[in-house]
């Protein structure tokens, strides 16, 4: 009996919190267009100062199947990532701690379930929400019904947590030459990295781009190596790394000092697209740029 | 009675804060950026939009030089590292052959740039409007 309840305790949790993450997630933002402001021009008259530079080693990765979709925020949440990674599906499901700690009270109410025939009632209805949920957040996703036989995740993207420690995956990212033990210069000195929005090249061969470069703010003016990758939002929710590049460059940034990122399109549907950028000196820092929607498809599944 | 044809005066960056960013309270700054042409009749064409930058700096920390040399960056053509040119100059032709003005990526050359901000993002840095 205590086996069957727990059981189905945990059946209920997994109810609740499939529809709390389902009702936080589907809320879409819609955005109004842009809009030039008429006023408040300043006239700074600075000059860039680029300079010609070798072109930034570029990789590319990934195979698969898996039709990406647009990003439905293209426009937002930008966090310092904990990992500039791919985010998996468990961690979209994930319980954040504070669900977590809910838990106790749910347990509560389950507890009052006065008999085997309503508790086999809520666990039918408890079952529905569940399927419903993941259905309706996938077509919240893709504009279409999801498929029954391949339930995805909530959408949009779980978008990383603010910490600002970075922390990226060695299969992502080469090994930094220096850590937070590094030169004693950059020891205790907090950089910058920055990064301008993906963007799609305006005639073809078309393929999305982009850049990163750091600020040395109290580090050291050297060079350090900083880290990008390319991400595409995918339907199950997931952004995944299409390609990564990285330069040993000077703070600052132009084209002599920026890191430089591409992948080519399969097509020319939107889909949802961002970056990371990573440096190791001093404390490090890492980003993810803002995610935009291009009209421009890589199909093949990345990391 | 004929008016003569409108000439490109002026190129210039317009930066603003990207407000999506701006109330995500994620720690880090972002702001979009296009590029326009002033013409002398008066008009405003766009050249470029579908740029912006992010950093990790939080905007109560971010410079004026951070956030005018990131406009810089972000408007370099995607081969500026091969060619050395600072702006889409061939795209800014076609765009304004595109609204009735014939110039040369030599003449574009030749004109003043501006990095403008906005009002929002020049209170949030502390500037005066």
């Amino acid at each position: 009996m205590l086996c069957r309840m727990r059981c189905f305790e945990g059946l209920l949790s997994v109810a609740v919190l499939t529809a709390s993450v389902t009702g936080r997630i589907v809320v879409v933002r819609v955005r109004p267009p842009y809009r030039h402001a008429a006023s408040g021009y300043d006239r700074w008259g600075l000059t860039p100062g680029h300079s010609q530079a070798s072109l930034t080693s570029v990789t590319s990765r990934g195979s698969g199947v898996r039709a990406p979709t647009a990003h439905p925020l293209s426009q937002g949440v930008t966090r310092t990532p904990r990992s500039p990674r791919a985010d998996t599906v468990t961690r979209a499901l994930a319980p954040p701690a504070s669900r977590q700690r809910q838990q106790p009270e749910e347990r509560g109410m389950t507890m009052k379930i006065p008999n085997m025939r309503s508790r086999a009632a809520i666990a039918v209805a408890a079952a529905a929400i569940l399927t419903t949920g993941l259905s309706g957040t996938t077509s919240a996703a893709t504009g279409g019904p999801a498929p029954q036989s391949t339930p995805t995740p909530p959408v949009p993207a779980p978008y990383p947590d603010a910490d600002p420690a970075p922390n990226p995956d060695t299969s992502a990212v080469p090994s930094a030459p220096v850590t937070s033990s590094g030169p004693a210069l950059a020891t205790a000195c907090t950089p910058y990295v920055d990064g301008d929005y993906a963007h799609r090249s305006k005639s073809a061969p078309y393929y999305v781009s982009a850049h990163g470069w750091w600020y040395r703010n109290d580090c050291p003016n050297t060079k350090t190596t900083v880290y990008i990758g390319l991400q595409e939002y995918w339907s199950d929710g997931v952004w995944r790394t299409q390609a990564t590049g990285s330069k040993y460059v000077y703070p600052g940034g132009g084209s002599a000092n920026r890191a430089a990122v591409h992948e080519n399109c399969d097509n020319l549907r939107l889909a949802g697209w961002r970056s990371w950028i990573v440096v190791y000196i001093g404390n490090g820092a890492s980003a993810y740029t803002s995610a935009r929607n291009l009209y421009c498809q890589d199909t093949n599944l990345g990391t | 009675m004929n008016a003569s044809p409108a000439a490109v005066v002026g190129l210039g960056a317009w930066c603003d804060l990207d407000s999506a960013e701006e109330d995500s309270g994620g720690g880090g700054t972002s702001c979009k950026v296009h590029e326009f042409a002033l013409l002398s009749d008066g008009r405003e064409v766009t050249l470029l939009d579908d740029r912006g930058w992010t950093t990790s700096a939080p905007l109560g920390e971010i410079s004026v030089t951070h956030v005018v040399r990131n406009v810089y960056n972000v408007v370099l053509p995607d081969n500026a590292e091969e060619t050395g040119e600072e702006h889409e100059w061939q795209w800014f032709v076609q765009r304004l052959r595109e609204a009735g003005v014939t110039v040369t990526p030599d003449e574009l050359r030749a004109l003043p740039y501006r990095v403008i901000l906005s009002d929002r993002l020049r209170s949030r840095l502390g500037l005066p409007s």
